[in-house]
């Protein structure tokens, strides 16, 4: 019981920042045109695309499993997540694992751009656009410099697609 | 230091169950073989081996407990008594007492004093009545160290003796002493101070450092006393102190204050009026003023109340989680040649591994064969140690087993019914954990067999039977799983009394002519029980649905024969290990898959006219003479197939729970041991997939859940049935 805390005391503690959005340090990613960003104390690692697994009878934003020394970890395609057209995998598509409360996953983006550091000043709390985009999932809109960047909640992005029962999904037309 | 003794007191934890289930299982021989003294002895020995262990972590209502227990048996292994059936109820009620009072002290929780003290009077007055005399006089006096005087006068003294330095070099030993304290009275409580011992360097090995405070009752008076200490008297330390009798209540209260001291340290509130720094209504006003931190925040408006309460609410979660992992830490006994053999085949792999890095840094072609032969020794080698390794998590089936004398013994009694139980196969080794979980699922189709399976007496004795029934427990290997089976010569399932049940829940419509292994199944539904009344028992028709879902959630199946007015078994079909499985990798397009090898009867290539439809859609395939349905494995996980023709695809003939399907799949690649990785553990489970695996190439493939495959089907309507 010294003063180096535990991994559970250490992820209670990423939670914390987590849900707080003082500003910090985020970890920014591209779609397509589009601005990014992740706590990075959310996230474990950043890897090349690789081949994945399918799961069967599963959303089709979850890509499919992938092997990452010896765990098994779900990869969602964060594209089709948010339903925007799919494009082909580049040199620079990677996966993003973050730790969402105690589980692994990883989010496959078009490229990682940066770490920027964005003030609590700096952020403003998302806008409603109504019925035409859902912004749940957002924590607040950040600018850096010219940029904006949105924040996204990861727990409520993820969180749905790694408890959810997935008899829900089951393919009754495949039967014709 | 405090971790080190913790870790010694599971020791003792561990070591008391065993002792305890040597006492119970030589007991309930006892009652059959009243005068076998060598098994006397063998409880004796266990009884004092908790007894001396106890005293030693001071665990002093376990060890006087136990202490009691073992002076009746001490009379009886000397014949100044005998083993009557009274006797023999008494010693086992008494074995459940102490197994509470062990269970209590490991968790802290509070003991049933009342029980305690009953128990540890009717083990005295027993020990005492129509005994000779001075075992009487000197075993009453055991049952109440507590009390300091009782009837005759007795008196208990505290004695502190710290002895002279000089002790062992005048050739005197401590222990006469106490031998002769003891002939006098009965001592208790001996507590040993090591307190001026010296570290090892300096330590003299003919200086006594020693002082022991202890407990004697007497009658005699204190003069008799400190004469026994003559000898040593000079120099020595010693005080004799007459106990002012202390009541239970006191007695008790003393323990509670004793253990809660060791356990936490004090508050500094409590250091400081202690320290005469504040007085007390000092320190009450300054906590009243204290603020939780989650009231201190709201008021900083950092947090709003409702997060607060959340907040709140998981560390209550995990204040929870954390004491249930803390009593699910177990360890497991392992044989000592079985960790000798691992430790020398990891040698060869070390071995192995350098010839193989050896050959690697100067890799020649001309080399190969070398190679190829150092890679097939060292896949012997992963295999053996792999097999060794699952081998130190078995353990014999016999520690689930051992519950059941007893209970059938207690079920017995209050039945009314003469039951013998006959247990087979205990040396079977399966998994640790498998063995943990089966116990409650065995104890419910024991305790079923019994009060449902079994008549009574006189209804066995019309109908021609033996007035005895018979429960019998037998587990057995057969190919790659453990069989258990619950048997008993009862009345067997009625036909009619289910399927009237099953008519009037609507499980079967009126109409159904139901097959026989329909019909037996539906005894596991849930609230399904067709006992007329319900007893304590069993009869509430849970229980037999808990027995299936404990058996599946182990990967096992439950199956039932049974004749009318001969009796019923229940078969439980087990994996020997829930980490790893022989499968066979199969291929669907693009996609591998592992079918787990056990369920797989034969797979074939099919043949044209072999395969039949149904209402053009349903398909079968004909072998030899039994019709099978055809599950497409494609269409059930909605993958691109490389045929969609039966013909030019392999079925594989899939048995699960009893029913046969033939799932088509593109190719057989192989078998191989997969190591079973948990899809639940990042993801949810998945329907159709029992895990995951990684293959040789490092990607992830997935094992095939034959069931739920099938129930997959179902719902999509692919399968005629």
């Amino acid at each position: 019981m010294s003063g180096v805390p535990t991994e559970k005391e250490f992820k209670d503690l990423r939670r914390h920042v987590a849900s707080h959005m003082d500003g910090g340090q985020f970890l920014t990613f591209s779609l397509g045109e589009e601005l990014y960003g992740v706590d990075i104390l959310r996230v474990q690692e950043i890897k090349g695309y690789t081949a994945v697994t399918k799961i069967p009878n599963t959303p089709p934003y979850i890509k499919g499993v992938l092997n990452l020394r010896g765990t098994i970890v779900p990869i969602v395609e964060l594209r089709t997540k948010f339903g925007m057209p799919t494009i082909d995998y580049t040199a620079f598509t990677v996966i993003i694992v973050v730790v969402v409360q105690d589980k692994v996953m990883g989010l496959v983006v078009d490229a990682v751009s940066d770490v920027l550091d964005i003030e609590k000043k700096d952020i403003q709390s998302a806008p409603d656009f109504g019925n035409k985009v859902d912004v749940a999932f957002l924590n607040g809109i950040g600018k850096s410099g010219d940029k904006l960047v949105s924040l996204l909640d990861i727990d409520r992005l993820l969180l749905d697609s790694a408890a959810k029962d997935s008899s829900k999904d089951l393919p009754v037309a495949a039967a014709a | 230091m405090n971790n080190d003794f913790a870790q010694f007191q599971e020791a003792f934890f561990e070591e008391a169950a065993e002792h305890l289930a040597v006492v119970e299982e030589g007991l309930l021989e006892l009652e059959q073989h009243p005068g076998d003294v060598d098994l006397l002895n063998k409880i004796f020995r266990s009884a004092h081996s908790i007894k001396g262990t106890a005293g030693m972590f001071g665990f002093n209502a376990v060890a006087q407990f136990t202490h009691k227990m073992e002076t009746l048996l001490d009379l009886l292994r000397n014949g100044q008594k005998a083993v009557s059936p009274s006797i023999a109820d008494l010693l086992l009620k008494a074995t459940d007492c102490l197994k509470t009072l062990i269970q209590s002290t490991k968790s802290g929780a509070a003991v049933d004093d009342e029980t305690v003290q009953r128990l540890a009077g009717e083990l005295a007055s027993v020990s005492t009545s129509d005994s000779q005399m001075s075992a009487a006089n000197v075993h009453r006096k055991v049952a109440q160290p507590v009390s300091a005087e009782n009837g005759n006068g007795d008196q208990t003294y505290v004695i502190r003796w710290t002895p002279p330095e000089w002790l062992f070099r005048r050739g005197l030993d401590p222990l006469q002493t106490f031998k002769e304290l003891k002939s006098i009275g009965v001592l208790t409580g001996i507590t040993l101070d090591m307190s001026r011992l010296p570290g090892l360097e300096c330590i003299d090995p003919e200086t006594c450092y020693l002082s022991w405070t202890m407990r004697l009752t007497t009658g005699k008076d204190l003069k008799v006393i400190e004469s026994t200490f003559e000898f040593v008297r000079e120099d020595s330390i010693l005080s004799i102190e007459p106990v002012k009798t202390a009541s239970k209540e006191e007695y008790a209260q003393r323990n509670a204050e004793a253990s809660s001291e060791k356990e936490t340290p004090k508050q500094l509130g409590q250091i400081l009026v202690e320290g005469g720094l504040v007085s007390p209504g000092e320190l009450d006003r300054a906590l009243g003023q204290q603020k939780r931190v989650g009231e201190i925040l709201i008021e900083q408006k950092v947090v709003t109340q409702q997060q607060v309460e959340q907040a709140l609410q998981k560390q209550r979660q995990q204040e929870s989680g954390a004491q249930t992992k803390k009593a699910d830490a177990t360890s497991i006994r392992v044989d000592t040649a079985k960790i000798d053999k691992l430790i020398n085949l990891v040698g060869e792999l070390v071995i192995t591994q350098s010839m193989l890095s050896d050959l690697g840094s100067r890799f020649e072609m001309r080399q190969l064969p070398v190679l190829l032969e150092r890679m097939v020794e060292l896949e012997r080698n992963t295999r053996e140690i792999q097999e060794r390794v699952m081998s130190i998590r078995m353990l014999p089936i016999g520690t689930a087993f051992s519950r059941f004398p007893r209970l059938v013994r207690d079920l017995s009694a209050k039945t009314g019914k003469k039951i013998q139980l006959i247990l087979s196969g205990e040396e079977t080794e399966l998994d640790k954990t498998v063995i943990e979980s089966i116990g409650d699922p065995l104890t419910h189709l024991v305790r079923n067999s019994a009060d449902h399976g079994l008549e009574p007496p006189e209804e066995r004795l019309d109908n021609n039977k033996q007035e005895v029934g018979t429960i019998r427990l037998n587990a057995f290997h057969e190919g790659g799983n453990i069989c258990i089976t619950v048997e008993d010569d009862g009345r067997g399932l009625d036909r009619d009394k289910i399927l009237a049940k099953a008519h009037k829940q609507g499980l079967i419509g009126e109409n159904d002519k139901p097959t026989d292994d329909q019909i037996w199944p539906l005894i596991f539904k849930p609230g399904f029980s067709t006992a007329e009344k319900i007893t304590d028992v069993s009869g509430r028709g849970v229980g037999m649905d808990v027995v299936k879902r404990n058996i599946e959630s182990l990967g096992g199946t439950v199956s039932i024969k049974t004749t009318k007015g001969k009796g019923t078994t229940f078969i439980l079909k087990l994996p020997l290990t829930l980490a790893i499985i022989d499968g066979m990798t199969v291929r669907v397009g693009k996609e591998t898959y592992i079918v787990p090898l056990l369920s797989i009867l034969e797979s074939i290539q099919p043949k044209a006219e072999s395969i039949k439809t149904v209402v053009g859609k349903g398909e079968l395939i004909n072998v030899r003479n039994t019709y099978i349905p055809i599950v497409r494995l494609y269409e059930v996980f909605a993958s691109e197939p490389q045929y969609t023709d039966p013909k030019e695809a392999i079925l594989l003939i899939l048995e699960t729970e009893g029913e046969r399907v033939a799932v088509m799949v593109d190719e057989i690649l192989g078998q191989q041991q997969v190591v079973i990785k948990s899809m639940e553990q990042n993801f949810h489970k998945v329907e159709g997939i029992a895990g995951a695996t990684i293959l040789g190439d490092g990607r992830v493939g997935f094992i095939v859940d034959v069931r739920g495959v099938l129930e997959i089907a179902r719902h999509s309507s692919l399968v005629a049935t």
